[in-house]
């Protein structure tokens, strides 16, 4: 006779007319599968813990979000936010579906070349930028977006030597009515610091003044900031076409886009309280078509959307090491998942599902990674079937940030792997070993031998 | 060790304390450790039933039981011999 599957025994107590915190009655189902791979073979095939992209929902997500737009507007351009994802694979989907590159270093810039994409679609945004990353956009006429007076000058005693006209836009900040205020890049609006810093561009008479960039902030739950900001651009695109005749070619509206993901101590889940691109778009195009800027002018919306275009598409796929209980009786978890390689657990609650069957029974519990520290904790608070010691789960929603801002630590980051649309896995990135994380370091001579 | 006799356990998993009015939920496991509880049966003998049934490692079953004994002593439910 064949066994059954084992399920440890738990025992709840039911706290009548008090809501399950986040509502997450775990009346979902295990995650077997990603796109008609087995979670199983995944993790036999690539290891554990693994990261999985889907190409599928990428593209997908992608073509909702274009759609958003392109149908309340003529002139839409995305730009993939490299620093949000940057594995060649991923930014070559985005490539694929039309997006430009937006980087924010020499090293992405250099990256977004090597795949291929035209340096005049590369759009050059952050505070960081060097005298040879500077002339090297410049020469290639990729836009450099200014976020500082000294850039901007440095620009200018540029343009003496190379004799190309600089592709330039400001960034700018501005009182959207959401907190916090990014007050840190680019010039400010409201002080008339922005205003300000177009006036010498244009009176330099050196560079080619084409576009106006704001990035509000990050996970922004209010369409309307966009909206202002909007009103805000059109403002300065309206003033500069009056007082020069010169209009600008595009309006930037930088990223900022919620995911479905929830914030760590939100009541509601973000599936229930993220805006949807319906509602941003309807914002965003609505702010630049009602403004004063003349028909034939109507400069083309970029978008720099990060989080909101792949979270959805990436998860990552572990093994549940050990439970315990602790001393007060709360129950803990350790999986082979840490917060090195899921950094956003700072800010999220991840959604962890098992990935094999569960009755509908759940438990509170504390989840823990494998690094031996205190903070790493992916989950202060969970209601989870009971999983023991061998079982895999799935936590979804990590495509954003999480493969970029990964730290490697007391072991080796795991594999990356994508599935295409056909269900087939391909290794986009192979795991560390010794020797790829070793190859960088020097031993001077007289430590080469331990021997006294 | 034995489960306090007044306590009221459902077929499917719901058991009531009417000494304080509180009540549990138990999966399918766990009912079948209460009732082997309430009948007396000792902890080893236990874990050989689970054995034979289940598709569990006689460790994990120690384990994962002794887990649940401790928390059913927490929330109160067992016998004070
Ligand atoms: C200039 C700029 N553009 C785009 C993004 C992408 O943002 P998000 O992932 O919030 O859409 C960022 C992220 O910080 C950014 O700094």
């Amino acid at each position: 006779m064949e066994k059954k599957r084992f399920e440890r025994p738990i025992i709840t107590k039911l706290n009548t007319g008090m809501p399950n915190k986040i509502g997450l009655k775990t009346e979902y189902q295990p995650i077997r599968s990603i796109d008609g791979v087995a979670v199983k073979e995944l993790i036999e095939n690539y290891g554990s813990p693994v990261y999985v992209i889907s190409e599928n929902t990428m593209r997908s997500v992608y073509r909702q979000a274009y759609q958003a737009f392109s149908t309340r507007y003529p002139k839409i351009q995305f730009a993939w936010s490299y620093k949000t994802n940057y594995m060649d694979a991923v930014c070559k989907v985005y490539h694929q579906e039309g997006s430009w590159a937006e980087v924010v270093s020499g090293f992405e810039y250099d990256k977004a070349v090597r795949n291929g994409v035209p340096t005049e679609h590369i759009i050059f945004n952050g505070p960081d930028k060097s005298i040879e990353d500077l002339e090297k956009a410049i020469r290639n006429k990729s836009l450099i977006h200014i976020d500082h007076f000294d850039e901007l000058y440095t620009i200018i005693g540029l343009c003496d030597r190379i004799k190309e006209r600089p592709q330039v836009a400001i960034r700018v900040n501005m009182d959207t009515g959401i907190y916090p205020q990014w007050t840190r890049f680019g010039f400010n609006y409201d002080n008339g610091e922005a205003w300000d810093a177009i006036n010498r561009i244009m009176i330099s008479g050196k560079i080619d003044f084409i576009g106006l960039h704001a990035h509000i902030g990050t996970y922004i739950m209010s369409a309307n900031a966009y909206r202002i900001a909007g009103n805000k651009l059109a403002d300065l695109a309206v003033r500069t076409k009056a007082k020069y005749g010169k209009a600008v070619s595009y309006i930037d509206f930088g990223g900022g886009f919620a995911s479905k993901n929830t914030l760590k101590g939100a009541y509601l889940p973000g599936t229930d309280t993220t805006p949807s691109f319906d509602e941003y778009a309807d914002a965003i195009t609505s702010s630049i078509i009602n403004s004063e800027i003349k028909p034939e002018d109507m400069p083309t919306i970029v978008l720099e959307t990060g989080r909101a275009l792949i979270d959805d598409a990436g998860y990552i796929l572990g093994t549940v090491l050990a439970n315990k209980r602790m001393a007060d009786g709360t129950k803990t978890l350790i999986i082979d998942v840490g917060v090195n390689m899921l950094f956003t657990s700072f800010w999220y609650d991840h959604k962890i599902t098992p990935a094999q069957d569960f009755s509908h029974h759940t438990e509170s519990a504390k989840i823990y990674g494998p690094l031996c520290m205190n903070i790493d904790v992916i989950r202060e608070y969970a209601d989870l079937p009971p999983l023991k010691k061998g079982d895999q789960f799935v936590i979804s929603r990590i495509g954003a940030y999480n493969m970029t801002q990964w730290m490697q630590f007391i072991t080796y980051r795991p594999k990356i792997v994508m599935i295409d649309q056909q269900s087939k896995v391909h290794v986009i990135r192979n795991n560390e070993n010794l020797d790829t994380i070793t190859q960088l370091e020097k031993v001077p001579e007289h430590l080469k031998s331990i021997k006294k | 060790m034995k489960v306090r006799s007044n306590l009221a356990v459902s077929e499917d998993g719901f058991v009531f304390d009417p000494k304080t009015g509180e009540s549990y939920t138990v999966n399918e496991v766990g009912i079948s450790v209460l009732q082997h509880l309430s009948r007396g049966t000792q902890i080893d003998a236990l874990v050989d039933a689970l054995e034979k049934e289940y598709d569990a490692d006689r460790y994990t079953l120690e384990k994962t039981v002794g887990d649940f004994v401790q928390m059913m002593k927490e929330y109160n439910l067992l016998d004070h011999e």
